[in-house]
């Protein structure tokens, strides 16, 4: 049944080779590789001790394992002596007894230095000046063979590659070049680099080690060596940068130039089946019209596979082998540059059965390129500026809708228009005001600066706390947003700190970054923006009413911090202890706290804590979430609901007592205390595409882009959604770009997907990892999907135009 | 598939080509053709250029589809993928990739008609013989003349052991020798059972080989049947011609002669004189001796000349405009 299809594939292969095609297509492959493969890294890496090197510090190294060996904060030492054989334990004994007492040392203890929260790197050394003096005195016969002895064994310990045990050394924060080690892998590193990580782990521990060498990595291209290149920098750092300009070249140039000379070297494929005499013969065969044409597309598209996997391949093995960097993304990329020329070559099929011309198959080849790139960057333009204004929060108040972006411009919804309520522009200056508009239109911001706004019951006003950590231009570094009561008009107000703001019964209550609570007198606040432009009123301190905690509590983001009215009480999440605070004795106080496992020991992870009604829940940058129980703070859930996108948002309904946790991928995700073993996805509209949300009086509000604002009940019923229309251009983006750039292939964009599949990039595999700090390609297969449905069209369409052709 | 009479059979076979915006421009290619090729026959399509005689090959092939009316080959639709597997197609002005060989050739066209590669091997060396390409069978074809690449299309053809044979043009390019192979081939084909279609210029190759013809001008059918039914269309025509040789002086031979229609003369030894008249009937003929006999001229022969399926040809198609 397939034998005919099958002919038609060999004989495209015999006539590319009877062309030379193929042969000057593996020539093409064969010189880039040739190119490529002299170009190697040799690195030098210090680690082996010599007993010479050794003499002056041995018996401090000795006496150092003697006395930290026992100690229960030392258990790497520990694990440095277990490994030591044991007729050298006796001699390290005896050694340590006889030797005078070392010489004192840096007092602080690398994990006491970690419980502080500080990164501290260890100083790695000894007491060198003492070493020089003890050289210069001369060494007896003991002190020689006791450091061959150590020489010896170190050496052997160095080798081993079982040393390494991540437990083990939890309580050590290493120096760079060792963490770098670690995350490349134990069972990646050759042989000589495991034992520089080990050298470099004793190091750590010991702080009598002699100092080893740097290791650096130096280019070579065959025998010469690249001496432009810096020798100082380390084998990672050109791995790196190899690695980087390697994609793009081969993304933007080898790519391109390669799928352009394939779509050349095929174009003539189906012009030339319709060729008189030689179609008519074809056609009176037994086979079906679109096997004969399918079978042709194949042909075509194995042959680019099979020269896309030679140079592929070759990449990746010249990589492996002369960098020693394996990186599966260039695997990942045969498949997928196959389909990418597939899809061209698809135009170029159908092209070639209308006009049955190779030179107007490839020019329109490319012009069919040329539009996907001007559609994908138009779009990407568009839906940068819009993915930056898109509504953070949405809510009814007093029976008007109000909306947030993420700029924290404050809109109105009135019927199909969203109105923008006016900050007084005089408390910007022109700076901040060009900083601000570059900004909405530039930048991509990792998180929102304003905490969730809140409303005064007393006042009805509504204020919204800013902090910049980020120093992102033309947004104040911390200011505090209030309206007037009619909401017609923010004024920003200068406060030193203003982290976050609550509402509460008493009055505002704000929130510094230093965990500082303090309540603030609206009736002191005036509603006149300031006279001078630039400039911005200021809360002073007799606004304001502290209300304690005595401790500093380092927040250091709004999304750390949340406040129960109903329990009058804080939940502050610093690091990775949850902290609550209580009202007692007229100031707010530390009732109770808990260490969090969170799976990381990172200690500057972002991360979010809400109160729901009767729990409190956190969730960090590696997407682990904990629920626990408000009164005695025990855990009663853990959940990992995504495991490459962030958490952006956690809520939590003081009423019914459920909690969301919105990813930036536009997920939200629900729990609720009736069944508190599951968290389930928020039924809701649209997800992937949500912004923002927030909990009001049991409802849920959902944001959706910039375009959509809906009230929901919490059986998953709309109550209400507001939809305004937009301008012209975001209509034009809405309603015919965007769909036009979903339909549309992306064959420029695979590399989102290439990415993504080699991407270690997963929060399973490694809690340390904060991925609010990762690059998140949104949908990464939406270009693999796009693509293969404008393939499966544009060959239907071929195949219905082809079916009734009169040849 | 089951024992049928006929091995293709048309009956009210319409094509209209469409063309411009919309295909608002129509052009009839074919207009209600009627016919029958029996099994085991040969069968000739003849018709001036654009005629219809190609659209006709093409719409029994399925490689275009008929306007109106109905086709069977070897009982089943025509064009389906059913019956091409049963039938041999040699195109005019073939053409195969210059890349083959006349074995890669026959493998390509071969496994295009579903045969295994061990069936190929077993069939191909006898017709490379039998069409005359054996100790050529590797070299690549780019170096073929169109004779050479003729008889590989036959090859090709030949390759599925079909039993019905379209053969367009087949004497195209063939030189005397060439031709006369191909005639024997297709005799041998008749004596196999294979039922030959062919479409040919070549009226005197058509009226050696073929049992009956059909044809076509603008698209209608203007004859079918044997070639010598084309005879008697001949004779229902408005002409006889006659050849006679008389013996006599020149002159009065010529004055013999006046008042009919002489198309040539020649001298003969013996002072005979050999005159081809055009006469419109039996009288005029018997109008002719009688003043022959008159002026003394000695008739030596007297033959009534059988049409040619040429003159046949033309003079249908002269009805067929007159009309």
């Amino acid at each position: 049944m397939f034998r005919p299809y099958l002919a038609i594939i060999k004989d495209a292969f015999r006539a590319t080779i009877a062309s030379k095609v193929l042969y000057v297509m593996f020539g093409l492959i064969a010189l880039v590789l040739l190119v490529l493969a002299p170009l190697h890294l040799r690195e030098t890496l210090d680690w082996e001790l010599s007993s010479f090197g050794l003499q002056p510090v041995a018996t401090d190294i000795v006496r150092e394992i003697v006395e930290k060996k026992d100690l229960p904060r030392q258990p790497v030492v520990a694990r440095i002596w277990e490994r030591l054989p044991s007729d050298s334990q006796e001699i390290y004994l005896e050694a340590a007894k006889k030797a005078k007492p070392a010489p004192s040392t840096d007092a602080s203890e690398p994990d006491e230095a970690a419980e502080a929260g500080k990164a501290v790197e260890i100083e790695i050394g000894s007491s060198s000046a003492e070493s020089g003096r003890r050289r210069g005195q001369g060494s007896s016969r003991e002190d020689i063979d006791l450091a061959r002895r150590l020489a010896d064994d170190l050496n052997t310990l160095m080798k081993d590659r079982q040393f390494y045990d991540a437990e083990v050394w939890k309580t050590q924060v290493l120096r760079s070049e060792a963490q770098e080690l670690v995350d490349e892998g134990l069972d990646k590193l050759t042989d000589v680099r495991a034992a520089r990580l080990n050298r470099l782990l004793l190091n750590n521990s010991l702080k009598s080690m002699p100092i080893p060498g740097k290791s650096s990595a130096k280019v070579y291209y065959a025998i010469w060596h690249m001496s432009f290149i810096p020798a100082e920098v380390t084998r990672f750092q050109v791995v790196s940068f190899v690695n980087g300009v390697l994609r793009l070249i081969l993304d933007k140039f080898v790519l391109s130039l390669g799928i352009l000379i394939a779509i050349i070297v095929t174009a003539n494929m189906i012009p030339e089946t319709f060729e008189a005499g030689s179609l008519n013969l074809l056609l009176s065969k037994p086979i079906h019209r679109f096997g004969l044409l399918f079978s042709k597309f194949l042909g075509g598209t194995i042959f680019v596979a099979m020269c896309g996997t030679i140079l592929f391949l070759g990449i990746y093995l010249w990589m492996g082998l002369g960098l020693g960097l394996w990186d599966r993304a260039t695997l990942f990329s045969i498949p997928l540059y196959v389909v990418v020329f597939a899809i061209y070559f698809s135009v170029s099929v159908f092209v070639g059965l209308l006009y049955r011309s190779a030179i107007v198959s490839v020019v329109l080849t490319g012009v069919f390129w040329a539009a996907c790139f001007a559609i994908g960057t138009t779009n990407n333009f568009f839906a940068s500026s819009a993915e930056n204004q898109q509504l953070a929060w949405g809510r009814e108040i007093d029976g008007e809708v109000f909306a947030i972006n993420k700029f924290a411009e404050v809109y109105q919804i009135k019927g199909q228009t969203l109105e923008p309520i006016p900050r007084s522009n005089s408390n910007m200056s022109p700076d901040e005001q060009m900083g601000l508009a570059i900004a909405k239109n530039m930048a991509n911001l990792p998180a929102s600066p304003f905490c969730e706004p809140i409303v005064d019951p007393a006042s009805k006003r509504v204020l919204i706390a800013f902090s910049n950590p980020l120093g992102l231009p033309g947004i104040p570094k911390s200011q505090l947003s209030i309206s007037n009561p009619g909401k017609t008009l923010f004024n920003d107000y200068v406060l030193y700190d203003s982290l976050a703001v609550f509402a509460s019964e008493t009055g505002p209550l704000l929130v510094s970054s230093g965990g500082r609570i303090s309540r603030l007198d609206l009736s002191k606040v005036g509603t006149a923006p300031a006279a001078t432009a630039g400039t911005r009123p200021t809360i002073s301190d007799d606004m304001l009413t502290p209300l304690g905690p005595d401790r500093r509590i380092d927040l250091r983001e709004a999304s750390r911090v949340d406040y129960n009215p109903t329990r009058n009480e804080f939940a502050m999440l610093a690091g990775n202890t949850l902290y609550v605070m209580a009202w007692r004795d007229q100031e707010y106080r530390l009732a109770r706290e808990i260490e969090v496992d969170s799976g990381s020991d990172r200690r500057g992870m972002s991360s979010h804590v809400t109160f729901g009604q009767d729990h409190i829940a956190v969730a960090f940058g590696n997407a682990r979430a904990f629920v626990f129980e408000a009164d005695a703070l025990k855990q009663v859930a853990a959940f990992q609901p995504e495991f490459r996108s962030p958490p952006i948002s956690l809520r939590g309904d003081k009423t019914s007592g459920r909690i969301g946790i919105l990813h930036r991928n536009g997920r939200l995700w629900m729990w609720d205390p009736t069944s508190p073993e599951s968290l389930k996805l928020a039924s809701v509209p649209r997800q992937g595409a949500i912004s923002g949300f927030t909990f009001d009086n049991g409802q849920i509000t959902i944001c959706h882009n910039i375009d959509r604002i809906s009230k929901i009940s919490p059986n998953g019923s709309f109550e209400s959604t507001h939809a305004p229309s937009g301008g012209f251009l975001l209509n034009a983006y809405r309603y015919v770009l965007r769909p036009v750039y979903s339909a549309f292939p992306k064959p420029g964009e695979f590399y989102r997907l290439v990415d993504y599949l080699s991407s270690t990039r997963d929060a399973r595999y490694d809690a340390n990892m904060d991925l609010r700090e990762v690059d998140e390609h949104k949908d990464p297969w939406s270009p693999l999907r796009s693509g293969l449905y404008f393939m499966a069209l544009m060959l239907g369409i071929s195949w219905i135009y082809f079916s009734r052709l009169d040849c | 598939m089951s024992a049928v009479a006929n091995a293709v059979e048309v009956q009210q076979l319409g094509k209209t080509y469409r063309d411009g915006l919309f295909g608002r421009r129509a052009f009839k290619a074919l207009t209600n053709v009627t016919l029958t090729v029996s099994q085991g026959e040969v069968f000739g399509l003849l018709g001036p250029n654009g005629a219809g005689k190609t659209t006709l090959l093409k719409i029994l092939l399925g490689i275009i589809q008929k306007t109106s009316g109905s086709a069977t080959m070897l009982g089943l639709p025509a064009g389906g993928r059913a019956v091409r597997s049963h039938v041999g197609y040699l195109p005019e002005h073939l053409r195969i990739p210059g890349h083959h060989t006349v074995l890669s050739a026959l493998d390509l066209y071969g496994s295009l008609s579903n045969l295994s590669g061990r069936e190929i091997r077993l069939r191909r060396d006898p017709i490379i013989e039998m069409v005359g390409l054996k100790g050529r069978d590797k070299e690549p074809i780019k170096k073929f003349s169109k004779g050479m690449l003729q008889r590989l299309g036959l090859a090709q053809a030949l390759l599925v052991q079909p039993k019905l044979m379209i053969l367009d043009e087949p004497t195209d390019g063939l030189d005397p020798r060439g031709r006369a192979e191909m005639r024997a081939l297709i005799t041998k084909m008749k004596v196999d059972g294979v039922t030959v279609f062919l479409n040919s210029h070549i009226l005197q190759e058509v009226e050696l080989v073929c049992d009956r013809v059909a044809i076509l001008d603008r698209g209608h059918l203007k004859f079918c049947g044997s070639v010598k039914e084309t005879g008697q269309v001949m004779r229902q025509s408005t002409f006889i011609s006659l050849d006679v040789v008389v013996n006599g002086e020149p002159l009065a031979v010529k004055t013999a002669c006046s008042g009919f229609d002489v198309q040539q003369s020649a001298t003969l030894p013996d002072q005979q004189i050999e005159i081809n008249f055009r006469l419109g009937d039996q009288e005029e003929i018997d109008r002719l001796v009688d003043q022959l006999r008159q002026h003394h001229i000695s008739i030596v022969s007297l033959k009534r000349k059988q049409a040619s399926l040429e003159e046949a040809f033309l003079a249908i198609l002269g009805k067929s405009e007159s009309n």
